[in-house]
């Protein structure tokens, strides 16, 4: 019986390796194979090398590598079956949670975050991917599939963004903007491009483009809608009121409590509401010059309709609701809790004179209602300073 | 890549698992070729097995937990022999269980239709 030898075993080897089998395991199946094919088959005196090149061709159709090939298929794909059921239940499941979360969100019903959130998680992370995987077995064409696979990125992308937007957590707008933006500048058109060569889907790739361009279109035009404009000259007219009504009073506090009639004790009250007054209208003064980026002097000037940033949470967020030390939430809630103490010494019995700081939306809130709040404390601080300045003027002199 | 000189490639690609699963149940350990040459003496050259065809199989069978190896070394080469895990043996009777009874239906399944042609050609 012929006997391979060791240096018909590297050549043997080699050869596997250069015509692309890379699985270890593999080549030494195949090597072992080949050597018992040529010890067994072998003719006497037939040349080894010629032999090998007449056997290979056993091994595959067009090349070696198809044997890798369908191994990784069967090894990745076994499971092409339970992928293809998963994607199916997967989509079944996101779009009931997905209509019956909407449905609860409009009608007001508890339970509509949640059905949204599970709905969009497993769209997003469930149904996409698998569409990822599958287009890219199934899709003949390479560009094609990573022009889904590029859209269906996207697609992820602005799924996540929503219900993040939704959630109120953070990069939720970078996340939406971010994909709504390439799906509608850079994934359709090249849909567009990669698809319409194909002459027998032509109609339907146009349709398709088209579609997606009106969808994707109208979402990005959504992205900066903010609240009607009436609204918010009506918004911004009631802040500079009350701010203006504030400061009247604050002069006419200071002109009350220039008149002889008024004791030491009312004196200090006077201090305490004129600190938390000028607290807060600081606190005011800085958010406003850090959300436009002016200087406090000029901040003083702004109205609403003046600020860029109004409608923006983060400013507050990072600089009022998180922060610590002076002209945070922290060191306001204290002030107002020493201010209320003193408050209840004074009327006792008139609940309402001490500021409630619980029914009031002072954190997790944009700027501009932050500022409204702000400003009806500071209302309230004067109104309260005043009736008290009042009684004592009242009183006749002894 | 099934070459089979009596058999067409559609007819085996289905049943290449159960007979390497049943083999393996009868002789216990084997290595890939001589998978091939026993099928081939049993079939009485009938049914050849493809390499491009058995080794994908065997790679997946062991990955799904069906086989076990065991390898050999011989100087330079390295032989790996295949033997049933306790789910493999499972899996055999299932396999060929499932195979007689998809032949048995094809067999009626092909009678009726043979019946059928029969009273057309007796017309």
């Amino acid at each position: 019986m012929y006997k391979v030898t060791d240096e018909q075993i590297d050549f043997i080897l080699g050869n596997i390796k250069a015509n692309g089998v890379t699985i270890e395991d593999l080549q030494y199946n195949l090597l072992d194979h080949i050597c018992c094919i040529i010890e067994d088959e072998m003719p006497e005196g037939e040349d080894f090398y010629k032999f090998y090149g007449n056997i290979m061709p056993r091994f595959f159709d067009k090349e070696l590598k198809e044997i890798e090939q369908e191994t990784n298929n069967l090894l990745t794909f076994k499971n092409y079956y339970a992928m293809k059921n998963t994607l199916k239940i997967s989509g079944i499941i996101s779009s009931i949670l997905t209509i019956f979360g909407a449905i609860f969100k409009v009608m007001h019903w508890p339970g509509a975050g949640m059905l949204i959130v599970l709905g969009g998680l497993s769209f997003s992370l469930i149904f996409l991917p698998l569409m990822i995987v599958l287009k890219f077995k199934d899709e003949e064409s390479k560009i094609s599939k990573w022009v889904f696979s590029f859209g269906f990125l996207l697609a992820m992308g602005a799924a996540t963004g929503t219900i993040f937007k939704i959630m109120h957590w953070p990069f939720a707008n970078i996340l939406m903007l971010g994909s709504v933006t390439l799906f509608v500048f850079a994934y359709v058109p090249l849909y567009y491009i990669t698809q319409i060569r194909q002459a027998e889907s032509k109609f339907n790739t146009t349709i398709n483009a088209v579609l997606m361009m009106a969808c994707g279109g109208m979402l990005f035009a959504m992205f900066n809608l903010r609240p009607s404009s009436a609204l918010q000259e009506s918004v911004s007219a009631s802040y500079t009121f009350m701010n203006n009504n504030a400061m009247e009073l604050v002069a006419e506090n200071e002109m009350l409590l220039a008149s002889a009639n008024v004791k030491e004790e009312a004196n200090q009250f006077h201090q305490t509401s004129k600190k938390l007054f000028e607290d807060i209208e600081a606190t005011k003064l800085l958010l406003i010059s850090k959300a436009e980026d002016v200087s406090q002097e000029e901040a003083k000037k702004m109205t609403l309709l003046d600020m860029q940033r109004a409608n923006d949470g983060n400013i507050n967020r990072n600089n009022f609701d998180d922060a610590k030390g002076e002209h945070s939430f922290e060191s306001l809630s204290k002030s107002i809790e020493a201010y209320n103490a003193q408050v209840k010494t004074i009327y006792p019995t008139q609940a309402d004179k001490v500021i409630a700081i619980d029914e009031l939306q002072l954190t997790n809130t944009i700027l501009s209602v932050l500022l409204h709040e702000l400003s009806q404390i500071q209302l309230q601080i004067v109104t309260t300073e005043n009736s008290y300045l009042s009684g004592f003027a009242a009183k006749p002199s002894i | 890549m099934y070459i089979c000189p009596m058999y067409s490639s559609e007819l085996i690609k289905g049943t290449l698992k159960t007979i390497v699963l049943k083999l393996l149940k009868e002789q216990g350990k084997m290595y890939g070729y001589e998978i091939t040459q026993r099928v081939k003496e049993l079939t009485n050259d009938k049914i050849q097995i493809t390499e491009g065809a058995l080794y994908p199989t065997l790679h997946s069978l062991e990955q799904n937990g069906e086989l076990d190896t065991e390898t050999e070394y011989m100087g330079k080469r390295v032989r790996k022999y295949y033997t049933l895990t306790k789910q493999g043996h499972i899996t055999v009777d299932l396999k060929v269980n499932e195979f007689v009874d998809f032949m048995n239906t094809m067999k009626f399944l092909l009678d009726v239709e043979l019946k059928m042609s029969n009273v057309q050609s007796n017309r």
